[in-house]
């Protein structure tokens, strides 16, 4: 109880320091109306916007308004949809939560599928080769990959869409590259850790009570190995919400990562900071449940 | 029950095929305990792996049998003697607390060991691990089935691995070094708990232990085992008290014993060198290389002779009769002692603590949550060190031994209370000073292979010190090189790294590095701990030579109290956070005043008026009112629990204090049992 109050309490806190970082990194651009204008609107028409959006109050008060709009989720409207920036957000999460979530279930299965096998192959090669193509794929970098996997399974077989949305078959290219965001290194640390913790002693004393060779591995061993492998799925939440800019803008996938690239590019600023906040507060969230999860998993983590 | 015949164990390794057990032949009853004794490396454990199935993937039986109950396990189906090991043979090892996974609580894992039939219902597998607990005397069981191995203390966490390895009622215990991890007085409860079950359950139990004289104590036979081969074999009294194979022979005179009394006019005889590669072992008797009374014979194998009394032993040259005349060779030291210290009053003392109290913060309030807890790991201690004294502190784990020792070399600063050195305060001063404090006062550390970056050559180790105080390059060689030498490492072995070295050299190593800012108080903590009794030996006598030559004073911190006796000249006991006793070494040992001393004594193997202090050190951030020990005392009443004791004065020569409203008189001896 005590370890969950007081996770909670960091937990709000790191939102805290993920929004205000997020304020003061646009304000350090510059005041975001000369970009919002465009090169040529007249001096009056900047000091209008401005004060219009509050822009001429000192930074300080800005910051205070902000998180109080921050808190009731009251965001400024959007210059593109002319609705509340948040709203906006909001309406586009199912479809990132849907993309990403598949994308890190995928990666996880993968990585540590592909983790205990090159720890626990029957043979050399099914330790080795699985786990060297992963790593492979991990290699290239995604962007380039999904335009690879584009020309050949869209534009070369014609079996799957280049983009868009609808149907299972649009899902499964961004899926796929949304997977080696994770899969690779999980792959690795779960095969390494399963590695270390075969060498354990508790694991001899799990043999001396004549378990079989499957369940000392999967109840001592494997599950042992997983601890560090469920921290590495808490960084690889980030990793993966920051791939769904890239592969919703290559797919074409109508989710947050698509809408905040839009907003920048329309110079959106209240919708990009709207969406930069939901990101940010999304991850916390996220981090929050892997350490309540390790927890469960380690009993020595609760006494942190 | 249990025979094994000319077994032969061998481990693939990337150097060659280690031989690690040779021909092995032994036998064990229901009912019997079976000590396996040896040198690290003589491969005791592997013997005991090999009849357990636990071997590591790189080694298997290669050749010989071993039959338990009419069974040959190394000609059954692998399934087949899996199930046949794990009804019959329970297993428990050296480091109690990782040998429990840490992830599962005590009672899944107690559980996960039952047998099927005891498993059908959740409530009636509880109740059996209830009464697997209760039998090796886990206080409260219940309590502790959901608890995790974290929150166990290291004797309870060894208990319930018996309470594992008891599961399947089998008929054979392997105990691998299952008190090594653990302060005498747990080993003594642990070891009464395995002997009670041999008799109350007629377990067959092979105790593997580099410990001679626990094995003299509670087994009823020993086999020594010299580089894979069994050296010698027989009744324990009957091999002790005249061991006939050189080899056990050397290992017996290579301990310093808590009940010998020539403290500190002997050298300890040592056995130079270290077990043989066992990938190439020697022709011939395989100890002949290290053997001092080894002659032109020992190069063939010695016979197996077996004597009338079941007493068997492979030597060319016996010792038996001869042992007087090795006894004989005990060489005194060549100068007399450096005076004994008695009265302790010897001037100003060269370093001493006032009312040093040290406090650890384990977790601090956060926004009005939880509580701040903190541990008192020295409570309010006084010590002064003599000049050219070697000082032992002994107590259990956790009685914050290791934090004086800390405080003495500056590592820690006090919470309270002062550490002064040549009278004048140590603690906060300018930079200079502090600087000055570390040259005077070093530390020698207990595993000289974790204390030496693994990346430097030694050399170079030792060095680090002497470049800081900015030496010469050219001059800090040659001192170097003089200091290897003053430590006994021969040429050469400098220019290795620490993963190179033997433990003794390692040990040797860290003992340089100590001396090369020239100190004049080394603290030694767990000095010898790591090491053989043969390598303890050399290195025992080694510091005590050092000490002669070079005038050290020694701040001595073990748990082994046959080590102290011969090191030290006087010794301050401790329990929780105090000291409560000091005194000269011998009036301590002879005719100890508290009665926590006392029992410290009697939980040592080979104590005649054998007693075993019941319980665990209590947690150093609840400690008892008024006397700390009154919670294990026999002898407590109301008054220890409302004052606290103070120190006062043993009557008698010897002297020293005791902080205890009941010292025991000298002719009380030892309460307990």
């Amino acid at each position: 109880m005590r370890f969950f109050v007081l996770r909670l309490f960091t937990a709000m806190l790191a939102v805290w320091g993920a929004l205000t970082i997020v304020f003061f990194a646009l304000n350090m651009t510059g005041s975001p109306v000369a970009l919002l204008v465009g090169d040529n609107a007249t001096a009056e028409e900047i000091a209008r916007l401005t004060t219009e959006f509050g822009y001429d109050r000192p930074l300080v008060v800005r910051y205070v308004i902000f998180l109080r709009d921050a808190l009731t989720g009251q965001f400024p409207e959007s210059l593109q949809y002319h609705s509340n920036s948040l709203d906006v957000v909001l309406e586009r999460i199912p479809a990132t939560l849907l993309l990403s979530g598949l994308g890190l279930l995928l990666g996880v299965t993968v990585g540590l599928g592909v983790g205990y096998l090159a720890a626990n192959g029957r043979w050399a090669w099914s330790r080795r080769v699985p786990l060297a193509i992963i790593v492979c794929a991990e290699a290239v970098p995604p962007i380039l990959l999904g335009v690879v996997l584009v020309l050949i399974f869209s534009l070369k077989l014609g079996w799957l869409p280049t983009g868009g949305s609808g149907s299972w078959k649009n899902l499964i290219l961004p899926v796929t590259l949304l997977s080696v965001y994770a899969a690779p290194s999980i792959a690795r640390v779960f095969r390494a850790s399963i590695v270390s913790n075969a060498h354990a002693d508790h694991v001899r004393t799990a043999e001396a009570k004549g378990l079989s060779r499957r369940m000392v591995r999967l109840r001592h061993i494997a599950a042992n190995a997983l601890i560090p492998v469920i921290n590495l799925i808490g960084v690889h939440v980030g990793a993966i919400l920051s791939g769904a800019v890239v592969t919703e803008s290559l797919f074409s996938w109508p989710g947050v990562g698509r809408l905040s690239v839009d907003a920048l590019l329309n110079r959106d600023y209240p919708l990009v900071l709207a969406s930069v906040c939901v990101v940010a507060v999304g991850f916390v969230i996220v981090n929050l449940f892997v350490d309540i999860f390790i927890a469960v998993l380690d009993p020595r983590a609760r006494e942190r | 029950m249990l025979n094994v015949d000319k077994l032969s164990t061998d481990i693939v390794t990337a150097a060659g095929v280690v031989h690690a057990v040779d021909r092995v032949s032994l036998s064990l009853e229901r009912g019997e305990m079976l000590g396996l004794v040896g040198e690290s490396g003589c491969g005791k454990t592997m013997l005991a792996m090999s009849i357990a199935g636990l071997l590591p993937a790189s080694g298997s039986v290669v050749s010989g049998s071993i039959v338990l109950n009419d069974r040959d396990l190394t000609r059954l189906p692998y399934d087949e003697a899996k199930r046949l090991r794990a009804q019959n043979i329970g297993v428990i090892f050296q480091n109690p607390t990782s040998a429990l996974n840490p992830r599962m609580s005590v009672g899944s894992q107690i559980v996960e060991a039952l047998n099927p039939e005891d498993r059908t219902s959740a409530a009636g597998a509880d109740r059996k691990c209830v009464e697997l607990l209760g039998m090796v005397g886990v206080p409260r069981p219940w309590d502790r089935l959901s608890d995790y191995p974290h929150e166990l203390s290291g004797g309870l966490a060894q208990r319930v691995l018996i309470a594992i390895a008891l599961a399947r009622n089998p008929e054979l215990l392997i105990a691998d070094e299952p008190t090594t991890a653990l302060d005498v007085t747990i080993q003594a409860q642990i070891l009464d708990v395995i002997d009670r079950l041999r008799s109350e359950l007629g377990l067959g139990v092979l105790l593997v232990s580099h410990d001679m004289a626990l094995v003299a104590e509670r087994a009823d036979r020993v086999a020594v085992m010299y580089a894979g081969r069994v050296a010698e074999t027989g009744e324990v009294g009957e091999v002790f008290r005249n061991p006939l194979h050189r080899y056990t022979a050397g290992l017996l005179d290579a301990a310093p014993s808590v009940w010998s009394t020539g403290h500190g006019r002997t050298r300890l005889l040592a056995i130079d060198g270290t077990p043989p590669d066992l990938s190439a072992p020697p022709p011939g008797c395989r100890f002949a290389p290290r053997c001092k009374f080894s002659e032109s014979r020992c190069s063939t194998e010695p016979e197996v002779v077996r004597l009338d009394n079941g007493h068997t032993y492979a030597c060319w040259k016996p010792a038996g009769e001869l042992l007087e005349a090795t006894s004989a060779e005990m060489a005194p030291d060549v100068a007399p002692d450096h005076g004994a210290p008695p009265d302790g009053d010897r001037g100003q003392p060269l370093m001493s603590l006032s009312e040093v109290r040290k406090e650890f913060v384990i977790s601090r309030r956060v926004l009005g949550i939880g509580t701040e807890r903190r541990r008192q790991a020295v409570a309010g201690v006084s010590l002064d060190i003599l000049e050219g004294e070697s000082l032992g502190i002994v107590g259990e784990s956790g009685c914050g031994k290791s934090t004086i020792a800390r405080l003495l070399v500056g590592l820690e600063r006090p919470t309270g209370g002062t550490v002064t050195l040549h009278g004048r305060k140590t603690a906060a001063d300018g930079r200079g000073e502090q600087t000055a404090w570390r040259r005077t006062v070093q530390l020698v550390f207990q595993d000289p292979y974790l204390s030496l970056d693994p990346t430097m050559r030694v050399r170079d180790s030792i060095a680090e010190p002497l470049l800081y105080k900015g030496g010469r390059k050219r001059a800090v060689r040659d001192l170097v090189e003089r200091l290897a030498a003053e430590v006994g490492l021969a040429e050469g072995v400098t220019r290795r790294r620490p993963n190179e070295l033997s433990g003794g050299q390692r040990q040797r190593v860290g003992i340089a590095r100590a001396l090369a800012l020239d100190p004049q108080i080394l603290v030694a903590d767990e000095a010898v701990s790591a090491l053989d009794v043969s390598v303890q030996a050399v290195i025992l006598n080694l510091l005590k030579d050092l000490q002669r030559n070079r005038g050290l004073t020694y701040v001595f911190i073990s748990h082994d109290l046959g080590v102290v006796r011969y090191v030290c000249d006087r010794v301050a006991v401790m329990y929780l956070g105090k000291i409560v006793e000091t005194g000269p070494t011998e009036r301590i040992f002879s005719a100890p005043a508290h009665p926590y001393t006392a029992a410290l004594l009697a939980a040592v193997p080979g104590n005649a008026k054998r007693a075993t202090l019941e319980g665990e050190i209590p947690s150093a951030e609840n400690p008892p009112s008024g006397c700390r020990f009154r919670t294990r005392c026999r002898l407590a009443t109301e008054k220890c629990a409302l004052e606290e004791p103070v120190m006062q004065n043993v009557e008698g020569d010897g002297g020293g204090a005791v902080a205890c409203h009941f010292p025991l008189a000298r002719t009380e001896g030892i309460p307990l049992g």
